[in-house]
């Protein structure tokens, strides 16, 4: 618990000046992922930060929702995307029923987590069989190998794990199957 | 800063984030209809956090007010 205020506090102190500081680079693993992102009609926005995917993504659903543990990000965010709903949440405790989203992103959050498997559990609890999981995690913290073990561990179909030169993360573009649905 | 209020679709698919029951909409809180427990919408946002992770003035038992 005191890791995640540590993280918490540490996102509000910096949410002024993040977006300058890492808007390209954080643009170019959203161009990545979105690439396969399905045309679905309910989007989590799991680690939303100062709502730079959301302005991006917001239009293309039936319903965008972003949530952090950060308020002071979450203050920025509803600036920048004002009609989007935003929700202060842990990644373990998540507010969501059981099989909502379509897709869940979660970019360059899961390093910053005490337990990445667990938030992960949520996310696939909260992703409907056949949605989208579509994250990503610092490369100079957990390895390709690590995310691969946490795909199978939690039944997901891996569609791709990319790790390239130009970006720090590995990105993991998954699928919640239907047979996990009963585990 | 305008106050928002939860949308229908939204509310349908939010639950507990301790237990996963439903929530329904109080005034300016959240309340677990299977735990009770009871979740600020701070400016429009709702705190949707365990007990452990919620700001002192919110914590469970306490009425959630609006910041001023």
């Amino acid at each position: 618990m005191e890791k995640k205020l540590e993280v918490a506090r540490y996102y509000d102190e910096t949410s002024r000046r993040y977006e300058r500081r890492y808007a390209e680079i954080q643009n170019k693993k959203y161009r990545i992922l979105l690439a396969h992102s399905p045309r679905g009609r309910k989007v989590l926005d799991l680690g939303c930060g100062t709502g730079m995917l959301l302005r991006r993504i917001k239009g293309d659903h039936e319903l965008v929702v972003g949530i952090d543990i950060s308020l002071g990000m979450l203050r920025k965010a509803r600036k920048e995307v004002p009609d989007v709903p935003l929700i202060l949440a842990d990644a373990d405790h998540l507010p969501f029923g059981d099989e909502c989203f379509d897709a869940v992103f979660s970019v360059t959050v899961l390093q910053n987590l005490p337990d990445p498997l667990s938030a992960l559990r949520e996310v696939v609890r909260v992703t409907k069989p056949g949605g989208r999981v579509l994250v990503s995690t610092l490369k100079r913290k957990h390895s390709k190998e690590r995310v691969r073990e946490w795909v199978k561990e939690l039944g997901l179909r891996e569609d791709e794990i990319l790790e390239r030169e130009d970006v720090e993360d590995v990105l993991l573009i998954a699928t919640r199957t239907i047979e996990d649905r009963i585990k | 800063m305008p106050k928002r209020t939860i949308s229908r679709e939204l509310l349908n698919i939010l639950a507990c984030p301790v237990c996963k029951k439903d929530l329904k909409l109080k005034k300016n809180e959240l309340i677990c209809t299977g735990c009770s427990n009871r979740y600020p919408i701070v400016d429009g946002i709702p705190y949707l956090l365990p007990p452990e992770l919620m700001p002192e003035k919110y914590r469970r038992g306490k009425r959630a007010r609006s910041r001023r």
